[in-house]
This record gives structure tokens, C-alpha cells and sequence, in this order.
């Protein structure tokens, strides 16, 4: 009788043991899944933001409009059409944050209209669920590299702009990815709304 | 009516070999998934790394004016050192001699060390 119930006890302890193991490991493991496929997620995104803004053009759509606009929450920026459009010609692309409850927000990307309306043609969620998206510009002065949170009334592009990220969620690291637009193109060069080029 | 096999349940010799499978599937489960756990751990921080050593690159390139050089930081749980090497002059622009730079950033694990990601580019930049 002794000899069973200790077998029960010893059985029982080991199978505690074992779940609560199981389950700790499982728990952990989730985790670790749900941290890579959102670190992942921001990888995605970063990949279509460094695409885009690295074709941002220096100068605007529109005869006397800015080349670049940008606050802590929204770039406005013109850039080569997407192949998708079957089109060649520069577009103009907004890229902003909306605020969905609380602290959450989604970065948008918005393809906007070449005659100058403020109605996307395409409007694009890049990434949901985020507690942090901002963005920061670098002018290389005569000074140094000096940041800047906004990009209002400047001619030009920012020689670089930095996009911090930030996963909701209590263990998400902050990302703060750093791109340069690289398009040299002449910034007296005057925008022809019918060719949708550049002319000199 | 109960035979004597059924209302005797198990035995205590059954109940141990039932604990020793029970333990060697637990002794194969576990390890698995903690090697599956710390592999999902090193994709993330690789995919992070990777997305840091890109933005380093980006921020060295920003100034027109780069010296050899080497700089080390720490950052979010990570050490990165830069590493800025000319490489050859590749010809005239006005009256500076253009040259070559190479631009070597290793990102390593702030705790253990390990080199994560290594990204090297070149770039012309006038000389100073």
C-alpha cells in the first residue's frame, strides 16, 4: 500500500513538474514567436519606406509647391510612380500615422492625386498596431549633422530622415531606422504636368 | 458483474514504465523547443541588427567628409564598431581628388559577444 502511494505521489510530482515545464517553455516560446514575426513585420515595412523615400525627387508636382514636407507624424514627399501603374512620371506620396485607440496608431501610405487633390487614390496600411511612429529629419549643415523634427517652408530634400518604430506591446524594442533619399536630380528643374518630368 | 483484471486498475510496474515513456517524450519535447525558442530569438535580434548596421551606414554617409577612422557605441543591447578605411583615389572633381572609402559595420550581441551582422559598402567622397 506504502509502495503505491508513494509511486502516486512521485507519478504526481513528476507530471506537475513536467506540465508546469511544458507550459512555461510553451509560454516563452509564443513569445519569442510573436516578437520575431513583429520584428519581421518592421523589417517589411522598412524595406517599402527605404524604396520609396530613397526615389523621394527634390523638387514638387506643382510649379512653387514644396519638394518635401514633413512633421513628427506625415512626410509628403514626390516620387517615381510605382511600376504597378504603368506609368512613368513622379507621383506624390504621403506617408502618416493614424491614431486607431489610445496609444495605438498604424502607418499609412498614401498615393496621392497628381492634379492636386487631397483624396488618395491609394491608400495602404504599412503597419498596424504600433505605439511609436516618428519621424525625425538630418540636415548636414555647415555646423555638423543637425536633427530637425520637422521639414516645413525648406527647399530640397532632408539629407536624411529617421523613422522610429515601435511594436505595441510591453518588450518591443524602439527601431529607429535611418534612410537617405538618393535621386540627384537638378533642384531647378521644373515639373511639366503633362509629361509628368522634369525640365530644365 | 467486475472480472478481477478490470477492478484492479494498474499495476505499480505499469504505472513506472508508463512515467519512464512519459519521461523520454518530455526529454525530446523540451530540448526542441528550446533550441526553437533561442534560434526565434537569434532571427529576431539578426533581423534587428541587420536594420541598425543599415542605419549606421546611412548615418556615416550622411557627412560629405570621411576620415579613416574607427567608432564603437552601444545601442539597445547591441555593439556596433564602424570601421572607415580609404580605398583608392578613382579620379579628379574640380580641383580635389575624389576617393574611394569602405565602410565595414559589425554589430555584435552586447552580452555574449557574437558578431551578428557585418555589412561593408563603398562610397566616392571628395577629398578634404
Amino acid at each position: 500500500m506504502i509502495e503505491v502511494l508513494v509511486a502516486m505521489v512521485v507519478g504526481s510530482m513528476l507530471i506537475a513538474l513536467s506540465t508546469s515545464a511544458v507550459s512555461t517553455i510553451r509560454a516563452r516560446w509564443q513569445s519569442a514567436t510573436d516578437f520575431h514575426a513583429r520584428i519581421e513585420n518592421q523589417s517589411r515595412t522598412v524595406s517599402v519606406l527605404y524604396k520609396l523615400i530613397e526615389r523621394a525627387v527634390p523638387f514638387s508636382l506643382n510649379p512653387g509647391g514644396a519638394a518635401f514636407e514633413g512633421t513628427v507624424d506625415e512626410i509628403r514627399f514626390s516620387a517615381p510612380a510605382p511600376l504597378a501603374f504603368e506609368t512613368s512620371g513622379l507621383m506624390r506620396y504621403s506617408l502618416r500615422t493614424m491614431r486607431l485607440e489610445g496609444e495605438r496608431y498604424s502607418l499609412i501610405l498614401d498615393v496621392l492625386d497628381t492634379e492636386g487633390s487631397s483624396a488618395p487614390i491609394i491608400s495602404e496600411v504599412l503597419f498596424s498596431d504600433l505605439n511609436i511612429v516618428k519621424f525625425t529629419y538630418y540636415e548636414n549643415a555647415s555646423s555638423g549633422v543637425v536633427s530637425q523634427t520637422s521639414w516645413i517652408g525648406k527647399k530640397g530634400l532632408p539629407g536624411m530622415i529617421e523613422v522610429a518604430l515601435k511594436s505595441a506591446g510591453e518588450d518591443q524594442p524602439v527601431t529607429r531606422i535611418k534612410m537617405r533619399p538618393r535621386m540627384t536630380v537638378d533642384s531647378r528643374c521644373l515639373f511639366d504636368p503633362v509629361s509628368r518630368k522634369c525640365r530644365l | 458483474m467486475w472480472s478481477r483484471a478490470t477492478s484492479a486498475g494498474f499495476t505499480l510496474l505499469e504505472v513506472l514504465v508508463s512515467l519512464v515513456i512519459l519521461s523520454l517524450a518530455l526529454s525530446t519535447v523540451i530540448p526542441a523547443t528550446l533550441i526553437s525558442y533561442r534560434r526565434t530569438i537569434l532571427a529576431a535580434d539578426k533581423v534587428r541588427a541587420d536594420l541598425l548596421a543599415q542605419s549606421i551606414v546611412e548615418d556615416v554617409l550622411l557627412t560629405d567628409i570621411l576620415r579613416a577612422e574607427t567608432r564603437r557605441r552601444e545601442e539597445d543591447g547591441f555593439v556596433w564598431v564602424v570601421d572607415i578605411r580609404p580605398v583608392s583615389r578613382v579620379g579628379q572633381r574640380g580641383e580635389n581628388t575624389a576617393k574611394l572609402v569602405e565602410v565595414i559595420v559589425e554589430v555584435s550581441n552586447g552580452a555574449s559577444g557574437d558578431l551578428i551582422s557585418r555589412l561593408s559598402t563603398q562610397s566616392v567622397v571628395a577629398n578634404q
